[in-house]
């Protein structure tokens, strides 16, 4: 019957992942485990990859001064950017490779799943991902739960914060109309608000059209100080190209992608076009130029988006806090990572504060730049600053 | 009975205890494999669910509208509405199997390619709604309170019941007269009508079986991992996973759909530990392969190989169904 | 606002018209049309970065490679399922878009890339209004193509070839007609018919491993509002969604995210109200 046969499958097919699953325990004891759940394959993939080599740099760096003398070891799994499965990941890093520590992260989804598992399984989470306020409140009573990147709402107060510095009164959102953009819509509107600035208008678009131009005429018609585009990177080239086509010349245009494509800097059209984030490569803090120039030996490519660095910062932390607190027990290095102050290729402070809701906050700043010649400079805030903004900055 | 069939019996109990005793053993012992065992048999029932509306000749794109609209009503519902979640769940699988109903009946004349580009349409059509909409959380997604506080053994049998439930409505349907409506409209719909057939009656049930099931999976996914966006739920990835298992297993039977979501789930588990960053390509390439080579899925492979055997000759290709 | 949706048809007509020649000649729904779009456009992109070469002077050598690995794909696996179910047709097309498209994710990552083509940016005058020049360029390429494909169907032997087996294939068969090498070369054709609009896409915008399917749905939104196999209509479909998309994005408030939904809504609508297509 065919019912049984199928099973008799299923049976061996077990079988199959149980043994790969298998790993031999000598040579393995003396290592520390750190589990890594990013996502390298799948839409954000790039971004996984990205974190990936940072990991590797911070790891040859890690090992040479092997914490507790014990060398650590990563064990990165793919959660593909799919809940089901980064769920299933951490269960296997946790019950079969029996990590101490995990780190990574990057979607809000993907986490959000880990994170309602961890509150099961209680483990020291140095979390470089998700953004999405909601992931906050469910981990709000976790001790052990470390958040690395800026959550929504510190990207609205850096974006309006850079904003107001202008000196522009009024502005004009344009927000693709996926996750990304639209939890940007809900932060803006409270912020702008706060920080003195007028909303005129939100226009949605989809990521990825070939063509802004009726979005951008009716940018035109509303008449603001600033032009803010919370897309990602293949929207940036429409907008310059097309911006310039339709006449719309703003004050400002301040776009906010993850990261920007490959050659922009050559784009004559994208000039004097402004941007946050929480690190570019033209950073001018002695520890990114290292890490640039180590990424660019190593991996013989630039890093093109803050993952890289900013898995790296994850990395080199938590060995530091192994370190400080000389053991794997939680409670101690929970207490160490707290104490955590660091300097790094992010070119900012790093210490974990209370935010609203959650106990360890890592980054809660981004940093405002603009395109000037093909370079990034960082025009915000004043003690990073690197240059000066053209502001009126004229798209013609 | 014979005694062949007492053995069959037999076999089919000592699986089903294994099966209901597996969540218990695992939980304490190795979790792991109980999350996987919850996206397996997730992934089977819609498996199983497209292939009973593929039996009619439906082969349908909207699968992950059902399934979002399982997720998106019980969510929406249990977070605004403050209701239970079982009644969540069930209101999500109604809701599914009310619009399948009114699809079924608009889709009625469509055939072939113009169905999946229709239905296709229409799950995408539902993604953008619920996507602007303020209401259903737009595209930033929604939180969604947990299934049984969160315990993974209750949840793997409820679902495991599920999917019981889910094999056996398909395995009542191949052995009824059911199975000869549903094979006389795949063949030749006019014919079938001219037979006597009430084709509009078995069509649209087909559609409001298949839609129950992917609804309440829907459901059911929302409540253990606890957030839903537009992006997720009705994402063409679902409906597209929905059809390639029981092609690849073998379509129009029960055990095709479950055998190729297993053989499917699992293989991709050991890629993705295994071969790290170029394996979706594997995918399209086993996709591609499969469709060429093995075109009645690994159930026909079995029938060619054990014939093959019996008669010393290789059985000629067939395509899969007319 | 009326200009710029005709404007955009432009590329939506070439982006389409290669796809109803597949589906109109051979009668397979190639879910891979983007991942050949997709190619086109990276071909273009290294030729631009590496030799200079502007993505329009790139048209014959882009087009003619594009039709290689078309023709390659055709002989090692569409041809095997001619006879299948279609099912069995668009999961193997869909396979290939998938390792096509994850191809490419390993050979150039999935950073977007852009080609600096120096009038990028440029806009021209046309009377009262003015439009971005590449714009223009890419509606102007697409027309002639899409015409003198018109021509080509209408008046060489092959293209009349072509439309006989379209219309009967047993038929033109026993007229002496080659079925097999016409499809061939229909299947050559419409492939590189779509890595010229990626080219076009390199000229105006960036590239990147994804922007197959977003195309590959147009391309299914224009056809099917043409009517399945009607190639003629594809020009009159193209208009349609450009121009509804752009009316929509304008007037509607927040109708960026909504024009999305136009499309398919549209596909829709006609497949229920007229599945035979508006413009047979």
């Amino acid at each position: 019957m065919k019912l049984l046969r199928a099973i008799t499958v299923l049976l061996a097919l077990v079988a199959l992942v149980m043994a790969t699953g298998y790993q031999p325990v000598f040579g393995q004891a003396a290592t520390i485990k750190v589990g890594v759940i990013i996502p390298l394959t799948g839409p954000v993939g790039v971004s996984g990859q990205a974190m990936q080599k940072g990991y590797t740099l911070a790891l040859d760096e890690i090992n040479q001064n092997p914490p507790l003398g014990r060398k650590v070891e990563l064990i990165v799994e793919d959660d593909r950017g799919d809940p089901p499965t980064a769920a299933a990941a951490f269960l296997k890093l946790v019950n079969r490779d029996r990590i101490d520590i995990l780190v990574g992260g990057l979607q809000s989804a993907t986490s959000i799943a880990v994170g309602a598992q961890v509150l099961q399984r209680p483990i020291l989470m140095a979390w470089t991902g998700a953004a999405f306020p909601g992931f906050e409140t469910m981990l709000k009573d976790a001790d052990w739960f470390f958040h690395y990147h800026p959550w929504q709402y510190n990207n609205a107060d850096s974006t309006w914060r850079f904003i107001r510095s202008t000196g522009a009164k009024t502005a004009t959102l344009a927000v693709e109309d996926g996750p990304f953009g639209s939890s940007a819509i809900v932060e803006s509107g409270a912020f702008a608000r706060n920080h003195g600035i007028t909303i005129t208008s939100t226009e949605t678009f989809k990521t990825g059209s070939p063509d802004l131009t009726p979005l951008l005429t009716k940018a035109k018609g509303a008449n603001a100080d600033v032009f803010v585009l919370v897309g990602f990177d293949q929207d940036v080239v429409p907008v310059a190209t097309q911006a310039r086509q339709v006449g719309f010349s703003p004050k400002l245009i301040l776009a906010a992608p993850p990261s920007w494509p490959v050659g922009f800097e050559k784009l004559a059209a994208g000039n004097n076009m402004a941007g946050m984030a929480l690190w570019t490569a033209e950073n001018g803090h002695p520890a990114s130029r290292t890490f640039v120039r180590r990424y660019r030996e190593r991996f013989n490519e630039e890093p093109t988006s803050y993952w890289a660095p900013l898995a790296y910062t994850n990395l080199i932390t938590v060995a530091d806090a192994i370190r400080r607190a000389g053991s794997l027990d939680l409670a101690a290095l929970t207490r160490a990572m707290k104490a955590t102050d660091y300097e790094g290729p992010i070119g900012m402070r790093l210490t974990f504060k209370r935010s609203i809701q959650g106990q360890n906050q890592g980054f809660t700043r981004l940093i405002a730049f603009q395109w000037q010649n093909g370079k990034q400079v960082v025009v915000w805030p004043q003690e990073v600053a690197g240059g000066r903004l053209v502001y009126p900055a004229l798209y013609r | 009975m014979s005694g062949r069939q007492a053995v069959q019996v037999l076999a089919l109990a000592v699986v089903l205890v294994a099966a209901v005793a597996f969540p218990f053993w695992a939980n304490r012992t190795q979790p792991y494999y109980l999350q996987i065992a919850i996206n397996i048999i997730s992934f089977a029932i819609l498996a199983l669910s497209w292939d009973m509306l593929a039996r009619t000749g439906q082969l349908s794109l909207a699968h992950a509208a059902f399934y979002g609209l399982g997720a998106y009503t019980s969510a929406l519902v249990t977070t605004r509405m403050g209701l239970p979640i079982f009644l969540g769940m069930l209101l999500g699988s109604l809701v599914a199997v009310v619009v399948a109903a009114g699809l079924g009946m608009l889709t009625l004349r469509l055939r072939g390619i113009y169905f999946a580009i229709g239905t296709l349409a229409f799950s995408e059509t539902l993604r953008v709604v619920t996507n602007q909409l303020r209401f259903t959380g737009g595209a930033t997604g929604l939180v969604v309170p947990p299934l049984l506080g969160g315990q993974r053994v209750p949840q793997y049998l409820l679902i495991l019941a599920v999917l019981l439930l889910a094999v056996v409505v398909s395995w009542m349907v191949n052995r009824s007269r059911w199975h000869f409506a549903f094979t006389a409209i795949r063949t030749n719909e006019a014919v079938a009508g001219a037979m006597g057939v009430d084709v509009v009656r078995f069509k649209v049930l087909a559609f409001m079986i298949s839609a129950f099931f992917a609804g309440i999976t829907g459901a059911y996914y929302a409540h253990v991992f606890l957030f839903i966006s537009p992006i997720e739920v009705y994402s063409l990835a679902v409906s597209v996973g929905a059809l390639v298992a029981p092609i690849f297993g073998g379509l129009y039977t029960t055990a095709g759909p479950i055998l190729g979501a297993v053989v499917l789930r699992v293989g991709e588990e050991i890629l993705r530990s295994t071969v790290q960053r170029g394996y979706p390509i594997i995918y399209g390439l086993i996709l591609a392969l499969v469709i060429l080579y093995m075109p009645r899925g690994l159930i026909g492979v079995w029938a060619s190989v054990k014939s093959g055997l019996a008669t010393g000759r290789k059985e000629t290709r067939e395509p899969a169904g007319p | 606002m009326l200009i710029f949706g005709v404007l955009r048809s432009g590329l939506y007509s070439l982006a389409s018209v290669g796809l109803a020649l597949s589906v109109g000649v051979i009668g397979i729904v190639n879910f891979a049309h983007g991942e050949f779009l997709m190619l086109g456009a990276y071909m273009g992109y290294w030729l631009f970065a590496s030799y200079g070469v502007d993505p329009l002077a790139a048209i014959p050598l882009g087009a003619a490679g594009i039709f290689l690995i078309g023709s390659l794909t055709y002989r090692s696996a569409i041809q095997r399922v001619l006879r299948a179910p279609e099912l069995n047709q668009m999961l193997l097309t869909f396979g290939i878009s998938i390792f096509l498209q994850n191809l490419a994710i390993i050979l150039w990552t999935g950073d977007p890339r852009v080609a600096t083509v120096s009038y990028k940016a440029t806009a021209v005058s046309l009377g009262p209004f003015t439009v971005g020049l590449p714009q223009l360029l890419v509606f102007a390429v697409a027309m002639t193509l899409t015409l003198s494909l018109y021509a080509v169907l209408g008046r060489t032997r092959i293209g009349k070839a072509m439309r006989a087996v379209a219309q009967n294939r047993l038929g033109a068969s026993l007229l002496g007609i080659e079925v097999d090498r016409v499809y061939l070369l229909a299947f050559g054709l419409s492939t590189a018919l779509a890595g010229t609009a990626g080219l076009m896409i390199t000229l105006q915008l960036s590239v990147s491993p994804f922007i197959g399917l977003l195309y590959t749905l147009k391309a299914f939104a224009i056809i099917v509002i043409a009517g399945l196999g009607n190639i003629n209509g594809v020009i009159y479909a193209s208009l349609v969604l450009g121009l509804s998309e752009a009316f929509v994005e304008f007037y509607v408030p927040q109708g960026g995210g909504w024009a999305e939904g136009v499309f398919f809504l549209l596909i829709l609508l006609v497949l229920l109200v007229r599945p035979q297509g508006l413009f047979k």
